[in-house]
């Protein structure tokens, strides 16, 4: 390849001279840039027109739902027994995950499944959950885990280990509770894993707050970065923990997949930033607009991570660029 | 002034809202350019060449919503008007051959797609002059933006930084720091697809 000459004057002047050389290009008559346009514009407006039907259509038929769904409660409710309440859903599970109720066998859970109260549910050695809340608060099952649903703001964790992610917008009020034979765990808005050793518990705290009270009713705040251990005597240490320590990444893998499909790519970075106890940092404020911009399609169903990121970012004019491990750094690319 | 869409899938994502300007916006902005992507495959054709931008327009607006940005808009369209070309020599047998583009060739048309990218060609020499004119027309079709435009208004028409800034509703200084991002996305430009500098490409036009 020729070496280009270093000096921008002479580089400068030899592009202006080759324009000149080159000369304009073509431009299309004026009556054929009418006659297309007006031919295009039609068409333009046709699918516009018919993208706005089909959204009404698809409203009224969700208006139309809506109704049946509350005559059938309606109708439930006056003549049949009252079911039992739904806490959460099964929204993703990696392996096998069963779930009983005090009068039946345990079953073999399913994506989709309404959790209730009163059920225990369990993974095996080798399987991993994700329930989500109506809240959003989601819920991760690490392997060999088993809990019992007590009620819609409390479960009682008797072996293995939950991880919490609650949005920030979750009030302490009805936050969750996790319970252990060790003590319980309330969270304050926050990511956190509780892990159960024998009698002893084990809380790590990703971001936020929790409350831990202990059988004898003493009450420890954990903090973001800290790991918390808690005996059944009541007796407490503290160490620490990143947010971007291994230790977390069981609870990416359990996390059910993110649907990029119509998502912004700004939407797509902030998962990406809290899944993987990272915050995303732009170059500017032009770059972040860019990202809010962006609509993503497609999937990154069995993508990692950073295989997921690299690949959405590939297919936009957005870039990373090298930044401290706890940030995701975007900028625009040349 | 015309609106700003920061990227190809703003522009589409407005579109499909059903935005006016939008729609002005990518018709000023495409239909010069894939005519003339169009004219020289249809043998300089006019009337040849509105009826297939025509056809491969409304194609894209019917595809609209599948475009999902994997490639720049234009390559969309080309590719679209590639098909359109293909359909339009096989339906009118007055032109008796399809015509073969230089351009088309599958490592320069790399080489053109790729302008926004790496350059990783290797160089391309001995072309005739007619055929270098109409390829460094086709790279500033190819250019991001605005680029072509200006680089044109600029060294072909002459106008002053104050006249672009005027055509394009932005400051002086905004005017000028467009021009100077042309300029080396045109440099950059011509690298990749000659694999030489301006000043070779001219000096192999005048040979």
């Amino acid at each position: 390849m020729t070496t280009a000459s270093t000096d921008p004057e002479s580089n400068d002047s030899s592009l202006e001279e080759l324009l000149r050389e080159v000369g304009a290009r073509d431009e299309p008559s004026a009556d054929a840039m009418r006659d297309v346009r007006a031919a295009v514009h039609a068409e333009w407006q046709a699918m516009v027109d018919e993208r706005r039907r089909q959204r009404r259509s698809v409203a009224w038929r969700i208006a139309a739902s809506l109704v049946i769904a509350v005559l059938i409660a309606t109708f439930a409710r006056r003549f049949v027994e009252p079911a039992p309440v739904q806490v959460a859903s099964v929204v993703d599970i990696d392996g096998r995950m069963t779930y009983a109720d005090k009068d039946a066998d345990a079953r073999a859970g399913a994506v989709g499944q309404a959790v209730l109260v009163g059920e225990t549910l369990q993974t095996d050695g080798s399987s991993r959950a994700a329930l989500t809340f109506p809240s959003g608060l989601s819920l991760r099952v690490d392997h060999s885990t088993r809990f019992t649903v007590a009620a819609n703001d409390r479960i009682e964790l008797t072996s293995g280990a939950l991880y919490i992610d609650a949005p920030s917008a979750n009030a302490s009020n009805d936050a969750l509770t996790i319970s252990t034979p060790a003590g319980s765990v309330r969270h304050l808005g926050t990511q956190y894993e509780v892990r159960t050793h024998a009698d002893n518990i084990q809380v790590s705290v990703r971001e936020g707050r929790v409350l831990v009270t202990s059988t004898n009713g003493s009450n420890n705040t954990g903090e973001a970065g800290q790991m918390l251990r808690l005996s059944a005597t009541g007796e407490l240490t503290r160490s620490t923990l990143t947010a971007t320590d291994p230790q977390w990444l069981w609870a990416l893998d359990a996390a059910p997949d993110f649907d990029i499909d119509n998502q912004t790519l700004a939407a797509f970075l902030q998962w990406i930033a809290r899944e993987t106890g990272r915050h995303v940092v732009y170059s500017s404020p032009k770059a972040e607009a860019a990202a809010t911009e962006v609509k993503l399609r497609g999937s990154i169903a069995g993508l990692d991570a950073d295989a997921a990121l690299a690949a959405v970012l590939s297919t936009t004019q957005l870039r990373r660029y090298r930044t401290p491990d706890e940030e995701i750094g975007i900028e625009l690319a040349d | 002034m015309k609106p700003e869409y920061s990227t190809d899938a703003a522009l589409i994502a407005a579109m499909l809202a059903g935005d006016e300007a939008a729609f002005r916006v990518f018709f000023e902005t495409y239909f010069p350019r894939v005519y003339r992507f169009a004219l020289p495959r249809l043998g300089n054709d006019a009337e040849a060449c509105k009826e297939v931008v025509q056809s491969t327009l409304v194609k894209a607006m019917r595809a609209l919503s599948s475009f999902r940005g994997e490639a720049a808009l234009f390559s969309w369209l080309c590719q679209i008007c590639r098909r359109q070309v293909a359909d339009y020599l096989r339906a009118h047998k007055r032109h008796h051959q399809n015509v073969v583009l230089i351009d088309d060739t599958p490592g320069l048309r790399e080489a053109l797609e790729s302008i926004a990218g790496p350059a990783n060609d290797e160089p391309m020499h001995g072309y005739g002059t007619a055929e270098t004119r109409r390829l460094v027309q086709s790279v500033l079709d190819r250019l991001p933006a605005r680029y072509g435009d200006v680089l044109e208004w600029k060294y072909i028409e002459g106008r002053s930084v104050e006249e672009i800034g005027a055509l394009l509703g932005v400051g002086q200084t905004a005017a000028q720091s467009l021009l100077a991002r042309a300029r080396v996305a045109f440099r950059e430009a011509l690298e990749t697809v000659f694999g030489s500098t301006a000043s070779d490409v001219l000096a192999g036009m005048r040979k």
